[in-house]
Protein backbone atom coordinates (compact mmCIF):
# COMPACT_ATOMS: atom_id res chain seq x y z
CA UNK A 1 0.00 0.00 0.00
CA UNK A 2 2.98 2.31 0.44
CA UNK A 3 3.39 2.37 -3.32
CA UNK A 4 -0.07 3.81 -3.97
CA UNK A 5 -0.05 7.05 -5.93
CA UNK A 6 -1.50 10.38 -4.91
CA UNK A 7 -4.30 10.18 -7.47
CA UNK A 8 -5.21 6.68 -6.32
CA UNK A 9 -5.33 7.81 -2.69
CA UNK A 10 -7.27 10.95 -3.59
CA UNK A 11 -9.85 8.87 -5.43
CA UNK A 12 -10.22 6.48 -2.49
CA UNK A 13 -10.44 9.27 0.07
CA UNK A 14 -12.73 11.64 -1.80
CA UNK A 15 -15.19 8.92 -2.85
CA UNK A 16 -16.49 9.06 0.76
CA UNK A 17 -17.30 12.76 0.41
CA UNK A 18 -20.83 12.93 -1.15
CA UNK A 19 -22.85 12.30 2.06
CA UNK A 20 -20.68 14.86 3.87
CA UNK A 21 -21.26 17.42 1.12
CA UNK A 22 -25.01 16.87 1.33
CA UNK A 23 -24.91 17.62 5.04
CA UNK A 24 -22.36 20.44 4.95
CA UNK A 25 -23.54 22.42 1.97
CA UNK A 26 -26.94 23.57 3.30
CA UNK A 27 -25.58 24.03 6.83
CA UNK A 28 -22.52 25.99 5.67
CA UNK A 29 -24.72 28.12 3.47
CA UNK A 30 -26.98 28.84 6.46
CA UNK A 31 -24.01 29.59 8.70
CA UNK A 32 -22.50 32.08 6.25
CA UNK A 33 -25.84 33.74 5.53
CA UNK A 34 -26.63 33.99 9.24
CA UNK A 35 -23.28 35.69 9.93
CA UNK A 36 -23.93 38.24 7.19
CA UNK A 37 -27.52 38.72 8.37
CA UNK A 38 -26.20 39.41 11.89
CA UNK A 39 -24.05 42.19 10.45
CA UNK A 40 -20.63 40.56 10.93
CA UNK A 41 -17.76 41.53 8.59
CA UNK A 42 -17.32 39.10 5.71
CA UNK A 43 -14.11 37.54 7.00
CA UNK A 44 -15.52 36.32 10.34
CA UNK A 45 -17.57 33.30 9.20
CA UNK A 46 -15.04 31.87 6.68
CA UNK A 47 -12.20 32.28 9.22
CA UNK A 48 -14.31 30.57 11.89
CA UNK A 49 -15.25 27.80 9.44
CA UNK A 50 -11.59 27.20 8.64
CA UNK A 51 -9.99 27.35 12.10
CA UNK A 52 -12.73 26.35 14.58
CA UNK A 53 -14.56 23.89 12.29
CA UNK A 54 -17.00 22.57 14.85
CA UNK A 55 -20.65 22.85 13.74
CA UNK A 56 -23.01 24.03 16.49
CA UNK A 57 -20.34 26.07 18.26
CA UNK A 58 -19.80 28.13 15.11
CA UNK A 59 -23.48 29.08 14.89
CA UNK A 60 -23.34 30.06 18.53
CA UNK A 61 -20.23 32.13 17.93
CA UNK A 62 -22.22 34.49 15.72
CA UNK A 63 -24.21 35.52 18.79
CA UNK A 64 -21.17 35.47 21.07
CA UNK A 65 -19.14 37.67 18.71
CA UNK A 66 -21.93 40.18 18.03
CA UNK A 67 -22.60 40.33 21.77
CA UNK A 68 -18.92 40.81 22.58
CA UNK A 69 -18.74 37.80 24.91
CA UNK A 70 -15.76 37.38 27.24
CA UNK A 71 -13.01 34.87 26.46
CA UNK A 72 -14.00 32.85 29.55
CA UNK A 73 -17.59 32.54 28.30
CA UNK A 74 -16.25 31.49 24.90
CA UNK A 75 -13.97 28.83 26.42
CA UNK A 76 -16.68 27.47 28.75
CA UNK A 77 -19.20 27.31 25.93
CA UNK A 78 -16.82 25.69 23.45
CA UNK A 79 -15.81 23.12 26.08
CA UNK A 80 -19.39 22.19 26.97
CA UNK A 81 -20.77 22.17 23.44
CA UNK A 82 -17.83 20.21 22.01
CA UNK A 83 -17.33 17.82 24.94
CA UNK A 84 -18.87 15.02 22.85
CA UNK A 85 -15.68 14.98 20.76
CA UNK A 86 -13.64 13.31 23.53
CA UNK A 87 -15.27 10.00 22.55
CA UNK A 88 -14.55 10.20 18.85
CA UNK A 89 -10.88 9.13 18.85
CA UNK A 90 -11.96 5.81 20.41
CA UNK A 91 -13.48 4.68 17.13
CA UNK A 92 -11.23 6.60 14.75
CA UNK A 93 -8.93 4.59 12.43
CA UNK A 94 -5.81 5.49 14.42
CA UNK A 95 -3.94 2.51 12.97
CA UNK A 96 -3.72 4.41 9.66
CA UNK A 97 -1.94 7.40 11.22
CA UNK A 98 1.82 7.39 10.59
CA UNK A 99 3.30 10.72 11.69
CA UNK A 100 2.89 13.84 13.84
CA UNK A 101 1.20 15.77 11.05
CA UNK A 102 -1.30 12.94 10.71
CA UNK A 103 -2.14 13.02 14.42
CA UNK A 104 -2.50 16.78 14.30
CA UNK A 105 -4.68 17.16 11.23
CA UNK A 106 -6.56 13.90 11.87
CA UNK A 107 -7.67 15.27 15.25
CA UNK A 108 -8.12 18.84 14.03
CA UNK A 109 -10.66 17.88 11.39
CA UNK A 110 -12.44 15.10 13.31
CA UNK A 111 -15.98 16.52 13.15
CA UNK A 112 -19.33 14.80 13.75
CA UNK A 113 -19.76 14.02 10.05
CA UNK A 114 -16.21 12.72 9.57
CA UNK A 115 -16.66 10.58 12.69
CA UNK A 116 -19.91 9.18 11.29
CA UNK A 117 -18.29 8.24 7.98
CA UNK A 118 -15.17 6.59 9.45
CA UNK A 119 -17.52 4.44 11.53
CA UNK A 120 -18.98 2.91 8.38
CA UNK A 121 -17.06 0.33 6.31
CA UNK A 122 -14.97 3.08 4.74
CA UNK A 123 -12.32 0.97 3.02
CA UNK A 124 -9.56 3.52 3.67
CA UNK A 125 -6.15 1.85 3.71
CA UNK A 126 -3.60 4.56 4.49
CA UNK A 127 -3.10 7.91 6.18
CA UNK A 128 -3.12 9.89 2.95
CA UNK A 129 -6.54 8.57 1.91
CA UNK A 130 -7.96 9.29 5.37
CA UNK A 131 -6.54 12.81 5.56
CA UNK A 132 -7.54 13.68 1.99
CA UNK A 133 -11.09 12.68 2.88
CA UNK A 134 -10.94 14.87 6.00
CA UNK A 135 -9.42 17.76 4.06
CA UNK A 136 -12.16 17.42 1.44
CA UNK A 137 -14.80 17.68 4.16
CA UNK A 138 -12.99 20.64 5.74
CA UNK A 139 -12.82 22.45 2.38
CA UNK A 140 -16.51 21.71 1.71
CA UNK A 141 -17.47 23.36 5.00
CA UNK A 142 -15.27 26.39 4.35
CA UNK A 143 -16.45 26.83 0.77
CA UNK A 144 -20.16 26.43 1.63
CA UNK A 145 -19.76 29.05 4.35
CA UNK A 146 -18.07 31.41 1.91
CA UNK A 147 -20.94 31.05 -0.57
CA UNK A 148 -23.39 31.59 2.30
CA UNK A 149 -21.69 34.85 3.31
CA UNK A 150 -22.32 36.31 -0.13
CA UNK A 151 -25.73 34.69 -0.59
CA UNK A 152 -26.68 36.32 2.72
CA UNK A 153 -26.40 39.75 1.09
CA UNK A 154 -29.24 38.87 -1.27
CA UNK A 155 -31.66 38.45 1.64
CA UNK A 156 -33.98 41.49 1.74
CA UNK A 157 -33.83 43.70 4.84
CA UNK A 158 -37.50 43.15 5.55
CA UNK A 159 -37.16 39.36 5.80
CA UNK A 160 -36.31 38.39 9.40
CA UNK A 161 -36.72 34.62 9.03
CA UNK A 162 -33.07 33.89 9.82
CA UNK A 163 -33.53 35.32 13.32
CA UNK A 164 -35.44 32.13 13.97
CA UNK A 165 -32.78 29.74 12.62
CA UNK A 166 -30.71 29.34 15.76
CA UNK A 167 -33.55 28.80 18.22
CA UNK A 168 -35.07 26.37 15.73
CA UNK A 169 -31.83 24.45 15.16
CA UNK A 170 -31.11 23.93 18.86
CA UNK A 171 -34.73 22.98 19.57
CA UNK A 172 -34.63 20.26 16.93
CA UNK A 173 -31.25 19.01 18.18
CA UNK A 174 -32.58 18.88 21.77
CA UNK A 175 -35.67 16.92 20.73
CA UNK A 176 -33.48 14.57 18.71
CA UNK A 177 -31.24 13.91 21.72
CA UNK A 178 -33.99 13.21 24.24
CA UNK A 179 -35.94 11.12 21.76
CA UNK A 180 -32.96 8.76 21.62
CA UNK A 181 -31.57 8.94 25.17
CA UNK A 182 -34.89 8.81 27.03
CA UNK A 183 -32.98 10.10 30.06
CA UNK A 184 -34.66 13.23 31.33
CA UNK A 185 -32.65 14.23 34.43
CA UNK A 186 -30.36 16.47 32.32
CA UNK A 187 -33.47 18.39 31.28
CA UNK A 188 -34.16 19.29 34.93
CA UNK A 189 -30.50 20.24 35.48
CA UNK A 190 -30.55 22.43 32.37
CA UNK A 191 -33.69 24.28 33.45
CA UNK A 192 -32.22 24.74 36.94
CA UNK A 193 -29.09 26.28 35.40
CA UNK A 194 -31.19 28.51 33.12
CA UNK A 195 -33.40 29.70 35.99
CA UNK A 196 -30.49 30.63 38.25
CA UNK A 197 -28.58 32.34 35.42
CA UNK A 198 -31.67 34.17 34.16
CA UNK A 199 -32.42 35.78 37.53
CA UNK A 200 -29.01 36.10 39.16
CA UNK A 201 -26.59 36.60 36.26
CA UNK A 202 -28.42 37.77 33.13
CA UNK A 203 -25.23 39.42 31.88
CA UNK A 204 -23.36 36.10 31.90
CA UNK A 205 -26.34 33.87 31.23
CA UNK A 206 -24.69 31.30 29.01
CA UNK A 207 -21.61 30.69 31.13
CA UNK A 208 -23.47 30.58 34.47
CA UNK A 209 -26.19 28.28 33.09
CA UNK A 210 -23.62 25.91 31.56
CA UNK A 211 -21.46 25.77 34.70
CA UNK A 212 -24.44 25.06 36.99
CA UNK A 213 -25.78 22.46 34.56
CA UNK A 214 -22.35 20.80 34.27
CA UNK A 215 -21.98 20.75 38.07
CA UNK A 216 -25.29 18.87 38.37
CA UNK A 217 -24.18 16.42 35.67
CA UNK A 218 -20.84 15.79 37.40
CA UNK A 219 -22.60 15.19 40.74
CA UNK A 220 -25.05 12.85 38.98
CA UNK A 221 -22.19 10.98 37.29
CA UNK A 222 -20.29 10.58 40.56
CA UNK A 223 -23.47 9.23 42.18
CA UNK A 224 -24.04 6.82 39.27
CA UNK A 225 -20.49 5.49 39.36
CA UNK A 226 -20.32 5.20 43.17
CA UNK A 227 -23.64 3.35 43.36
CA UNK A 228 -22.79 1.20 40.34
CA UNK A 229 -25.70 2.57 38.32
CA UNK A 230 -23.59 3.74 35.39
CA UNK A 231 -24.73 1.61 32.48
CA UNK A 232 -23.66 1.47 28.88
CA UNK B 1 -21.77 46.44 12.48
CA UNK B 2 -18.67 47.62 14.35
CA UNK B 3 -16.95 44.77 16.12
CA UNK B 4 -13.71 44.75 18.07
CA UNK B 5 -11.43 42.99 15.57
CA UNK B 6 -8.77 41.95 18.07
CA UNK B 7 -11.33 40.64 20.54
CA UNK B 8 -13.12 38.75 17.74
CA UNK B 9 -9.84 37.15 16.65
CA UNK B 10 -9.18 36.20 20.29
CA UNK B 11 -12.66 34.63 20.58
CA UNK B 12 -12.07 32.59 17.42
CA UNK B 13 -8.62 31.52 18.68
CA UNK B 14 -10.03 30.43 22.06
CA UNK B 15 -12.86 28.46 20.45
CA UNK B 16 -10.40 26.81 18.06
CA UNK B 17 -7.95 25.92 20.85
CA UNK B 18 -10.64 24.38 23.08
CA UNK B 19 -12.23 22.46 20.19
CA UNK B 20 -8.87 21.15 18.98
CA UNK B 21 -7.82 20.09 22.51
CA UNK B 22 -11.04 18.13 22.99
CA UNK B 23 -10.25 16.20 19.80
CA UNK B 24 -6.49 15.90 20.17
CA UNK B 25 -5.86 15.01 23.84
CA UNK B 26 -8.13 11.90 23.82
CA UNK B 27 -6.46 10.86 20.56
CA UNK B 28 -3.21 10.37 22.49
CA UNK B 29 -4.63 8.80 25.67
CA UNK B 30 -7.71 7.29 24.17
CA UNK B 31 -8.41 4.50 26.70
CA UNK B 32 -7.79 6.66 29.75
CA UNK B 33 -10.28 9.34 28.74
CA UNK B 34 -12.92 7.88 26.46
CA UNK B 35 -13.55 4.76 28.57
CA UNK B 36 -13.44 6.46 31.97
CA UNK B 37 -16.81 5.75 33.68
CA UNK B 38 -17.16 9.34 34.93
CA UNK B 39 -16.47 10.76 31.48
CA UNK B 40 -18.92 8.28 29.95
CA UNK B 41 -21.70 9.13 32.41
CA UNK B 42 -21.17 12.88 31.98
CA UNK B 43 -20.95 12.55 28.21
CA UNK B 44 -24.36 10.87 28.11
CA UNK B 45 -26.01 13.75 29.97
CA UNK B 46 -24.33 16.84 28.54
CA UNK B 47 -25.53 17.20 24.91
CA UNK B 48 -29.30 17.25 25.52
CA UNK B 49 -29.16 19.66 28.43
CA UNK B 50 -26.75 21.95 26.60
CA UNK B 51 -29.10 22.14 23.62
CA UNK B 52 -31.92 23.16 26.00
CA UNK B 53 -29.70 25.91 27.47
CA UNK B 54 -28.82 27.06 23.95
CA UNK B 55 -32.51 27.28 23.03
CA UNK B 56 -33.16 29.51 26.05
CA UNK B 57 -30.01 31.52 25.29
CA UNK B 58 -30.85 32.09 21.63
CA UNK B 59 -34.40 33.13 22.50
CA UNK B 60 -33.09 35.42 25.25
CA UNK B 61 -30.41 37.00 23.03
CA UNK B 62 -32.25 36.81 19.73
CA UNK B 63 -33.99 39.72 18.07
CA UNK B 64 -37.51 38.67 18.95
CA UNK B 65 -38.50 42.14 20.00
CA UNK B 66 -41.99 42.87 21.20
CA UNK B 67 -45.05 40.72 21.65
CA UNK B 68 -45.43 40.26 17.86
CA UNK B 69 -41.94 38.78 17.54
CA UNK B 70 -42.45 36.41 20.48
CA UNK B 71 -45.82 35.27 19.14
CA UNK B 72 -44.25 34.64 15.71
CA UNK B 73 -41.45 32.75 17.47
CA UNK B 74 -43.96 30.55 19.32
CA UNK B 75 -45.88 29.79 16.12
CA UNK B 76 -42.70 29.03 14.13
CA UNK B 77 -41.32 26.85 16.95
CA UNK B 78 -44.60 24.94 17.11
CA UNK B 79 -44.52 24.27 13.36
CA UNK B 80 -40.84 23.30 13.45
CA UNK B 81 -41.31 20.87 16.35
CA UNK B 82 -44.44 19.34 14.80
CA UNK B 83 -42.89 18.99 11.37
CA UNK B 84 -39.71 17.50 12.83
CA UNK B 85 -41.60 14.91 14.90
CA UNK B 86 -43.68 14.05 11.85
CA UNK B 87 -41.00 13.86 9.11
CA UNK B 88 -37.82 13.46 11.26
CA UNK B 89 -36.02 15.80 8.85
CA UNK B 90 -33.93 18.56 10.50
CA UNK B 91 -33.44 20.64 7.37
CA UNK B 92 -37.09 20.52 6.29
CA UNK B 93 -38.28 21.50 9.78
CA UNK B 94 -35.81 24.38 9.98
CA UNK B 95 -36.53 25.81 6.54
CA UNK B 96 -40.26 25.72 7.31
CA UNK B 97 -39.67 27.49 10.64
CA UNK B 98 -37.51 30.19 9.01
CA UNK B 99 -40.09 30.82 6.27
CA UNK B 100 -43.02 30.92 8.73
CA UNK B 101 -41.18 33.26 11.09
CA UNK B 102 -40.08 35.40 8.14
CA UNK B 103 -43.63 35.61 6.79
CA UNK B 104 -45.11 36.52 10.18
CA UNK B 105 -42.56 39.27 10.87
CA UNK B 106 -42.18 40.57 7.30
CA UNK B 107 -41.67 44.28 6.97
Amino acid sequence: MNTSTFTHDARHGLRLLPPVVMGYFPLGLAFGALATDAGLPHWVAPLTAAVVYGGSIEFLMITLITGGATLVTMATTAFAVNFRHVFYPLSYPRHLIRNAGGWFYGAYSLTDEVYAIVNTPHGLTNQRQLLLFQAGAHFTWFFSTLIGVFAGQAIPESFHGLDFAMAGLFTVLAIDFFRHSRQYRPLIYAFAGCAVAWFLAPGAFLMVALVIFAAFCVADAVYQVKTGKAGH
Amino acid sequence: MQIDVLHTLALIAVAAAVTFSLRFVPMLTVRAIATNPYVLAIGKMLPGGIMVILVVYSINHGEFHGAGGLLALAVALGFTIGLYLWRKNVLLALVAGVLIYGALTFG
